[in-house]
């Protein structure tokens, strides 16, 4: 068996996957957020499609249901957006995870790019992943895990 | 022993989040490959022991009793092995370096000594298994092929030993010569030192010599020459297997172990002594020990040479020192010939440096005129103390 098709062979069952989405709804629908079947499988079609680019595997749960979690109460999420928005943070979240060379966990991505996109990207994904993040993962590359930078001021990065 | 693909998946995945802490859900290919390596190389350890069991009964036992493993358990009994093996590698190694001669080859030193330190520090043998880190630049006679990690290393680790109990029999001084012999440089060469000494040994033993010294001579030379003049290969690989036999048998208690090792070597050696002798070139097989100075020259060895930041603050403290200070100084904290060549440049004028001339042992000296004598035939400019030196102004 190839590996592509190996390592797709570790992610979690579909149907467990969709069922962990759909159950996020009842968490997020106090912020006016939802998805309905269609717009939770699409996501974990695009999110197939990212770790596939990327080549990343992922295990367990994964981390959709961590990105909706922390982004549901956003400002700049509304409804009509929400998909769009959060296929984008996943998509950004795997690249930036691989720039970042696997120094931050999971919930340390999460944390600043919720910080940056609530703060100077005002909710625009393209300055999150073009300026904010790159200069993140830049800093890490060259000084190791010992800089985080949320929380910093502006003109540091 | 077989397992499904999910099974062993399952497997890696629990081993992807130990190695991520949980604190991923994700990790690169790259990553889940070395781990899926791991996994592999750890459950191969319990197959290993079905398919090497001496005895039927044990096969049939093991056999038995690892069909109602699952690929986990298979895997943690593997693992368990493989550090059991790290310990086994750790120990023979220690025993290997009470005794360690590396015959100042710096490659020999380097591959074993450093080397091998460094493996046992960084191998990961929990998530790694199946990389054993280092290049293994020095050549064995017989190079370990086909395994990976902690495996190979234990292997060219047992190897060497080989090497190292049949060098031990010879004379420190007797292998330098004929290492030297063979190449003046032969301390920057990678060269396996065991196989040239075995082909000079077992030339002395052909002709009847003993074993105090390992020189080859033109008489001996012709004496093989005849002796091989008209046999095949394979005659000539029985003699040379049965000479080597009897010496083993004698000299290192029938080592069995010993013998079939070095006995790899028979082949090459056959087949270089044959095309020795029909483009009578013998003399470039078995070596003649021609200048016993030139042991004088190898034993000087550079000591440990001072950091950069630190010499370069002790080339300025040296600047404001009179020169009995500077001597002093020179005598206290100069280990290494290269620190002792840059304070000569930057802290020594003229008649001064006849002063730290004075300070060198005849090894030291010679070393840095040999420097000196390559920099003349390269047409390089020489700095002021290099020309006192060789010009002995």
């Amino acid at each position: 068996m190839e590996e592509k098709q190996l390592f797709e062979l570790m992610m979690s069952n579909g149907k467990e996957q969709l069922q962990k989405v759909i159950k996020c709804n009842s968490y997020t629908n106090k912020f006016g957020l939802s998805l309905s079947s269609k717009e939770a499988l699409q996501l974990l079609d695009s999110r197939k499609n990212s770790l596939r680019q990327e080549e990343r595997v992922e295990f367990g749960e994964g981390i959709l249901s961590k990105i909706i979690y922390e982004f549901c109460d956003s400002p700049f999420i509304y409804q009509d957006n929400y998909v769009d928005t959060l296929e984008g943070l996943q998509e950004i979240f795997y690249i930036y995870k691989n720039e970042a060379l696997d120094e931050v966990t999971d919930d340390e991505l999460l944390s600043y790019m919720k910080e940056c996109f609530n703060g100077k990207c005002q909710g625009d994904l393209d300055y999150l992943e073009g300026s904010c993040l790159d200069a993140f993962c830049r800093k890490i590359r060259s000084e190791g895990i010992g800089f985080i930078g949320a929380g910093e001021e502006e003109n540091e990065i | 022993m077989k397992f499904s693909e999910e099974e062993l998946l399952q497997v890696v995945a629990k081993r992807v989040r130990k190695y991520t802490s949980n604190e991923s859900t994700s990790v690169t290919y790259q990553t889940a490959r070395q781990i899926l390596s791991s996994v592999l190389y750890c459950i191969q350890e319990v197959d290993f022991d079905v398919s090497h069991a001496t005895a039927y009964e044990e096969s049939y036992e093991l056999s038995e009793g690892n069909n109602n493993l699952t690929a986990m358990k298979a895997f943690e009994i593997g693992l368990n092995k493989k550090k059991d093996k790290i310990k086994r590698a750790k120990k023979l190694f220690a025993s290997l370096c009470v005794r360690f001669e590396d015959y100042h080859n710096d490659c020999y030193r380097e591959t074993i000594i450093d080397g091998m330190k460094a493996f046992f520090e960084r191998y990961d043998v929990d998530f790694d298994a199946t990389n054993h880190l280092l290049t293994l630049d020095y050549p064995l006679i017989c190079e370990v092929k086909n395994i990976q990690g902690i495996d190979l290393i234990y292997e060219y680790l047992y190897r060497t030993s080989l090497e190292q109990e049949f060098l031990g029999y010879f004379s420190k001084e007797e292998v330098e010569k004929i290492l030297i012999a063979y190449h003046r440089d032969y301390s920057g060469l990678i060269i396996n030192i065991a196989s040239i000494v075995l082909r000079n040994s077992l030339g002395r033993l052909l002709t009847k010599q003993d074993l105090n010294c390992l020189s080859i001579g033109e008489m001996q030379r012709i004496e093989i020459e005849e002796l091989f003049q008209d046999k095949e290969q394979d005659k000539i690989r029985q003699i040379l297997n049965d000479t080597l036999q009897s010496f083993v048998m004698e000299q290192f208690k029938g080592d069995i172990c010993l013998f079939e090792y070095l006995k790899k070597d028979i082949n090459e050696i056959a087949y270089v002594l044959m095309l020795g002798i029909k483009q009578h070139s013998l003399q470039q097989v078995l070596i003649e020990v021609k200048d016993p100075k030139s042991i004088q020259e190898k034993k000087y060895r550079e000591g440990g040479s001072m950091e950069d930041e630190a010499l370069r603050e002790l080339i300025e403290v040296m600047k404001k020192q009179s020169l009995e200070a500077r001597i002093e100084l020179i005598k206290k904290r100069v280990k290494s010939l290269s620190d002792l060549k840059e304070l000569l440049q930057e802290c020594f004028y003229q008649e001064e440096c006849n002063r730290v001339f004075a300070l060198l042992s005849d090894e030291e000296r010679n070393v840095l005129i040999e420097e000196i004598k390559k920099k003349l035939d390269f047409d390089e400019a020489l700095y002021e103390w290099e020309e006192r030196l060789i010009y002995k102004i």
